[in-house]
């Protein structure tokens, strides 16, 4: 048995914290505002605003639906398109933002949808605008629900990672299938398994530990 | 102060307020009382315009709150506070920031911000839970900082929709004395909406009655005891006069005394001399015998509601005393 080359293990854990990372930093903002929109326009009487929510709610369903090694796939061409080239972490996150802002939008809105009606009633008597009723009122008193929301996302992302870094991404993935599973290095995918599972637990636990400390309910 | 000219309400199947018509003066208490589904918070959300009136027309301080922009409508709807029977506090915030909202919202500066809102909480007594969440408080509590957080940017109108529905007895009537000291102290205007005589008759000057989106009858609160005019009305009074214990009805008053005449007597207290029975037995040949009675003290007077047995020789001159005293008397056959 040869030894672990924790050089390459390191880079590899470097390039799927990177991925991680990145994907959820976008995906919170780009999650956040899709949600808020689909809350906003789901409330709303006018055609426009049913237009967008059915068109918004729509393309959400169908990005979820398409299984994420798909979604790899088709989005080649734009990922080549954006990036350059589909290989390396970079070129893993167009695919793995796609794969997570629908699932946190959804997420955001059913989080939005359990804030109390009263609350931003009794805010619209105080003379809110719809600006600070988003800022003021529906963020923060949805925010137990955004967090565990990002969590979630997160953790389901650590797992992208992995499936993207076996078609070309990098990271603990990559490395787990490319050197453990095709040369038969077994040592490797398990170590590299075990830093993914590493990842996952601290990412839980930490989400858990801020969504509780954030609900005061 | 308030006055709303031929509001109409209608949603898509229901016709919840229908045409309502009345002026609610400055610094006046006015209750609008009517069973569930009458209309009342319909009614009570178009006055901020949470709710837009199908038709009609609405003024709150002489300002046509329907002719307004919606940045002007934000301005107006600071001076009308409002508080809710399941108090929609901010979950997540503490008691202090809740009722630092309005005032944040108004872009008032943090400093003035500080005093006003410790200054509110000693007013409301809950200064010594500035820093609890609202899920650590009473429902009493809760309510207080409600009214701390309605009070905030110095309203002129403070509506109330059922706030002491959530409450127990003892509680609500602390609440309803904070409401009482807050519109004497300050003059605000204040509506409140129930659907119990037992709270708008310890607060409220004036009264609605409301039934199937329409104000069915309105006048003094002491005016609907002595005199209700429909029957929602003599359902709601009922609320309270019915005596309660062991009482007997006109029948079988009559069958259990029937000795000399039984009367019903209704009257408001402060119109009345005093010692209404002991004079009534100096100054002619009966005897009185009390059966049963209450005394129901509201904001304009009391109203007093006996069940006498009279006996003797100048029946007849002691009921005209009474009635020419303005006691309503009603002989039970
Ligand atoms: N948003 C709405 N859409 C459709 N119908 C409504 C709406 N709000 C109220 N209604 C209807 O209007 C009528 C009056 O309702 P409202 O809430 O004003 O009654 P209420 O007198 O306040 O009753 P309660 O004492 O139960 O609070 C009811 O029949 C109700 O179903
Ligand atoms: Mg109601």
């Amino acid at each position: 048995m040869t030894k672990l080359d924790w050089k390459f293990m390191f880079e590899a854990l470097k390039e799927t914290l990177y991925m991680t990372f990145m994907t959820t930093f976008i995906t919170f903002f780009l999650g956040l505002g899709l949600g808020l929109l689909l809350y906003f326009s789901s409330k709303r009487e006018e055609r426009v605003f049913k237009v967008i929510n059915f068109l918004t709610s729509q393309i959400i369903n169908i990005l979820r639906a398409i299984p994420f090694i798909i979604l790899i796939i088709l989005l080649i061409p734009f990922t080549r398109l954006i990036v350059g080239t589909i290989l390396g972490p970079t070129a893993a996150l167009p695919a793995l933002i796609v794969g997570c802002v629908p699932f946190y939008a959804r997420l955001v809105m059913i989080g939005l949808n359990e804030v109390d009606k009263g609350v931003i009633e009794a805010s619209k008597a105080f003379g809110a605008t719809n600006f600070q009723i988003i800022t003021r009122v529906l963020i923060p008193e949805a925010l137990p629900a955004i967090i565990s929301g990002i969590t979630v996302t997160c953790v389901t992302l650590v797992g992208y990672t992995a499936l993207a870094g076996a078609i070309g991404a990098g990271g603990l993935g990559h490395l787990a299938y490319m050197e453990g599973f095709q040369r038969g290095r077994n040592q490797v995918t398990l170590v590299a398994t075990l830093f993914l599972l590493v990842i996952v637990f601290i990412i839980q636990l930490t989400g858990d530990y801020i969504t509780k400390k954030v609900d005061k309910r | 102060m308030i006055r709303l000219e031929n509001v109409v309400k209608h949603y898509r199947t229901t016709e919840a307020v229908n045409g309502v018509t009345l002026t609610i003066n400055k610094g006046e208490i006015y209750g609008i009382i009517g069973y569930s589904g009458a209309g009342k918070s319909t009614l009570i959300r178009m006055i901020n315009l949470l709710e837009k009136p199908t038709s009609g027309k609405l003024y709150v301080n002489e300002i046509d709150l329907l002719g307004l922009s919606p940045k002007e409508l934000r301005l107006q709807r600071r001076k009308i506070g409002m508080i809710f029977q399941h108090f929609n506090l901010l979950s997540n915030k503490t008691v202090f920031d809740n009722v630092a909202f309005p005032l944040k919202i108004a872009k008032v500066k943090k400093d003035i911000i500080h005093n006003r809102v410790t200054e509110l909480l000693n007013l409301v007594g809950v200064s010594s839970k500035a820093n609890h969440y609202p899920s650590e408080l009473s429902g009493g509590e809760k309510q207080r900082v409600g009214i701390a957080r309605a009070l905030a940017n110095n309203p002129e109108v403070l509506l109330c929709d059922e706030v002491t529905s959530a409450l127990d007895p003892e509680t609500t009537k602390q609440i309803l004395n904070l409401l009482k000291t807050i519109n004497e102290k300050f003059g605000i205007t204040i509506v409140l909406i129930s659907h119990e005589m037992a709270v708008v008759k310890e607060i409220c000057h004036r009264v609605a009655v409301m039934e199937k989106g329409k104000i069915i009858e309105e006048g003094l609160v002491i005016s609907l005891f002595t005199s209700p005019q429909t029957k929602t009305a003599q359902n709601f009074v009922k609320q309270i006069t019915d005596l309660n214990g062991d009482v007997l009805e006109d029948e079988k008053l009559k069958v259990k005394y029937p000795e000399g005449i039984l009367v019903k007597l209704q009257y408001i207290n402060d119109n009345v001399e005093k010692p209404l029975i002991s004079s009534l037995v100096k100054m002619f040949d009966i005897d009185v015998n009390i059966l049963q009675g209450k005394i129901i003290p509201t904001s304009n007077g009391s109203y007093g509601l006996l069940y006498v047995q009279l006996t003797g020789n100048d029946l007849s001159q002691a009921i005209k005393h009474l009635e020419k005293q303005g006691i309503e008397v009603k002989r039970i056959d």
